[in-house]
């Protein structure tokens, strides 16, 4: 077994969206072997939502991930939010809790995007600094994802994957490597992605994140979650699945521009054979 | 530049109407982060009005949209909740393009926010209005005051609908996954607020009757009655003490 506590270690699975919901709950069976569900989403919500999410607990495994933890911002961390999402941890039984490294709210506003933070010291011990706090707050382990970025904010002190191997050694937390992310990120800042995946403490990745990007210009791309998984990123993703140590989790993201169920059903399975390739044997 | 510099320079990249450039970073970064955040933001909030949408299009709701983000900022955490923070600002807007927008958009949104609310517990409780019940509300209920029909708008609608001669005073609510609504007479209307802020019956009866001298109380405590059954009152809490005059 992975450290992936009730999630069967070679398995891949969907992120739970309204947009989806109704045609995984209708199939008989599916490639999906768990969801993702994002918390701040679902808590303090009834309705259709909350039966949606309710059906779905009692076929598939849940696993959670939050989108505005903030966790490398500067407000003080939103405790009564946490609090509520600690609720719905417990409830749906997450094994741990996973958010992204970068800034969602900035000096007061809340942007509902994600931004990367400075490649800085400075940065590192205030993100790792939150992540112990968030923890503490959730009582289960924390593991923090990669974000795609379109510019440095200030000059770097480190590379990205310097700081990504900082941060969660300093906070002594899990990660949630998005293969995507790394990918648009190479071409976006021209690093080697390869090189970035050799530079990270895979022991300590828990889950990975597989998506499709927009490729705006040659030498920008933007992570949509919008179309279909690109053959350089299942590549990166074949590299990565050759180097871990252990099988973890691998998510499939779509947010927008819904295929037939069909179509991701196959990324899953694409997916998942090169996981087998990788480890099937071991 | 000091960290909080940083920040304080990103939001106004982000929110200013004009974007003010950071320092250090790419311009073509700078492009992307702007419109990516106001994309994702703009939206956040056009899922929640698809009448306005309907009857303004979509380039204009975007553009109102666009202005709240120039004037304002987002402070939910709530993805699902921009809308609400967005009727909040177009109630305040001097001059709207029609005087029923805000009542539209704010219908529009009240809607999300049943949809999405909690569901009522599964505890029984009595049905009976009595003097010194509590009534409990169901946690999808709102009530709503509307000079314009905006509740009978529809994303059929052409054209903004005339002033009513009196405001219509209404209660929408969750039954199932739908949203339904009832017209209330304004005296129902005030009892129901005055019981939304914890009175008892009886002391909701006694506002009106402050208010108006004499009310019937019979006929008012039927339509408590009438709206537990429809599933907007939960129920009565304390029912077993006195029954009403």
């Amino acid at each position: 077994m992975s450290p992936t506590g009730q999630v069967p270690d070679l398995t891949v699975g969907l992120g739970f969206r309204l947009g989806l919901a109704e045609e995984i709950l209708a199939g008989e069976r599916s490639n999906a072997a768990f969801l993702e569900v994002c918390p701040e989403n679902y808590v303090g919500v009834g309705g259709r939502r909350k039966r949606l999410l309710d059906a779905s607990r009692e076929r598939f495994p849940i696993l959670c991930h939050g989108l505005c933890g903030d966790l490398a911002g500067l407000a003080p961390v939103d405790v009564g939010l946490l609090r509520e999402v600690r609720g719905f941890l417990r409830e749906v039984g997450a094994p741990w809790y996973s958010d992204h490294l970068c800034w969602t709210h900035i000096a007061g506003a809340e942007i509902h995007e994600l931004v990367a933070m400075p490649y800085t010291a400075e940065s590192v011990e205030r993100a790792a600094a939150r992540i112990r706090q968030v923890r503490e707050i959730l009582e289960l382990p924390m593991a923090v994802e990669n974000v795609s970025a379109y510019a440095f904010m200030g000059p770097p002190e480190m590379s990205e994957a310097a700081f990504m191997r900082a941060v969660v050694e300093e906070a002594d937390c899990q990660i949630l490597l998005d293969v995507n992310n790394v990918y648009v990120n190479s071409v976006n800042f021209g690093f080697d992605a390869r090189a970035y995946i050799a530079q990270l403490p895979l022991e300590r990745v828990i889950q990975i994140h597989m998506a499709g990007y927009h490729e705006e210009a040659p030498d920008m791309l933007l992570d949509t979650h919008a179309a279909p998984i690109s053959d350089p990123v299942y590549e990166l993703f074949a590299y990565t699945m050759d180097r871990m140590p252990h099988t973890v989790p691998v998510l499939l993201e779509r947010d927008a521009n819904f295929p037939p169920l069909a179509e991701l059903e196959a990324e899953l399975a694409r997916m998942a054979a090169i996981m087998e390739a990788a480890h099937g044997d071991r | 530049m000091a960290i909080d510099d940083l920040q304080q320079s990103v939001r106004q990249m982000l929110f200013a109407k004009e974007a003010a450039p950071v320092e250090g970073l790419s311009a073509r970064g700078q492009r992307v982060y702007r419109r990516q955040v106001r994309r994702s933001l703009v939206n956040g909030v056009t899922l929640g009005v698809p009448i306005a949408r309907a009857l303004l299009g979509e380039e204009a709701v975007e553009g109102l949209i666009e202005q709240w983000l120039d004037a304002s900022v987002p402070t939910t955490r709530l993805y699902w909740q921009l809308p609400l923070e967005f009727a909040g600002w177009v109630a305040e807007m001097p001059s709207p393009v029609h005087p029923a927008l805000p009542e539209l958009v704010h219908w529009e949104t009240a809607e999300v926010d049943i949809l999405n609310a909690p569901d009522a517990s599964s505890e029984a409780l009595s049905a009976a209005p009595t003097d010194g019940a509590r009534a409990e509300l169901h946690p999808s209920a709102r009530l709503c005051i509307y000079r314009h029909p905006v509740h009978r708008m529809t994303v059929e609608s052409t054209d903004w609908p005339e002033a009513l001669e009196t405001p219509a005073f209404i209660i929408a609510y969750r039954r199932g996954e739908r949203v339904f609504w009832n017209l209330l007479e304004p005296q129902v209307a005030q009892l129901l607020a005055k019981l939304a802020e914890g009175a008892t019956v009886g002391e909701g009866l006694a506002f009106l009757e402050s208010l108006y001298g004499a009310v019937d109380r019979g006929v008012l405590v039927e339509r408590l009655g009438a709206l537990v059954e429809r599933g907007a009152l939960v129920g009565f809490r304390g029912a077993e003490l006195a029954t009403p005059r």
